[in-house]
């Protein structure tokens, strides 16, 4: 039993955001770094003609800090997870969400029949994962 | 359920002096993605690899920064009988990913990621026998 389903607001298309940050694989990690803090995103997509190949995170600058990689020479194809895990827009959230915790996923790609058309985050995903009763939850506190 | 329930994992604490690549390396090997320090008065601060990720970005010298230099002052706290829902609402209206629990003694009970309070919130749509009450 599943519960929860048939909930018109519960897809990823609902809850996406469809302004990505796109690289090349051949960016600098730094440039990558740069394109997230100005668009406040915890990830950047990694784009060749077209065609999603990777995607790079802040879980992967916070690595690549780690080993002491330099910003501005090391190519984010060496930090980027190529080939991600992607959903659709009419994924479930639930079933996204399911995919992020099982892989310890904070973003994926959502490509439609045209390509890519958005990222969802798990942040995204939060508000949208609450049970479909409400009134279990009617504390009032302070 | 509350977040008090959910505080299993071990906080990472670490000095201000830290430098930045210390405080990377602690959270690599920890596995998580932020760490926190109390100040004199006791009020905590919190440095996250998002924090991390613009001294990056800024091609700073992560061996000469220091986290005090890139930590939040002002970081969001808890108590552990925050509702889970509530807890995650108000993280996502303020911004934070990162939530302090803190004891009544003002000791800090733990570090809760918006990741660990949506795992413990699906568990709950998926898991109907977790979800308890009568509705």
């Amino acid at each position: 039993m599943t519960q929860g389903e048939g909930k018109p607001m519960d897809r990823v298309e609902d809850l996406m955001s469809p302004d990505v940050v796109k690289i090349p694989a051949s960016s600098m990690l730094d440039r990558a770094a740069q394109m997230m803090v100005e668009r406040r995103v915890g990830s950047a997509v990694i784009m060749e003609k077209e065609e999603l190949v990777g995607i790079v995170t802040e879980r992967d600058i916070l690595r690549a800090v780690a080993r002491a990689l330099i910003p501005w020479s090391t190519p984010v194809s060496e930090c980027m997870t190529p080939q991600p895990q992607t959903v659709t827009p009419a994924t479930k959230a639930a079933t996204a969400l399911s995919k992020m915790l099982s892989h310890g996923y904070r973003h994926l790609p959502v490509v439609g029949e045209e390509g890519l058309v958005g990222v969802v985050s798990l942040r995204d995903l939060a508000g949208s994962s609450q049970p479909s009763e409400p009134t279990e939850e009617t504390i009032t506190t302070g | 359920m509350v977040i008090g329930e959910l505080l299993s994992r071990s906080v990472l604490t670490i000095g201000p002096a830290s430098t930045l690549r210390e405080a990377a390396r602690a959270m690599v090997a920890r596995r998580v993605g932020s760490a926190v320090m109390l100040n004199e008065e006791g009020h905590p601060a919190i440095i996250t690899e998002r924090d991390l990720m613009r001294a990056f970005a800024a091609d700073g010298d992560l061996d000469a920064l220091s986290v005090e230099d890139y930590m939040t002052r002002d970081a969001m706290t808890a108590s552990p009988s925050w509702d889970i829902i509530d807890a995650a609402e108000r993280m996502k209206e303020a911004g934070f990913r990162h939530l302090i629990v803190m004891n009544e003694t003002g000791t800090v009970a733990g570090v809760l990621s918006m990741r660990d309070l949506v795992g413990a919130l699906l568990d709950r749509v998926t898991d109907p026998a977790t979800t308890g009450g009568s509705s």
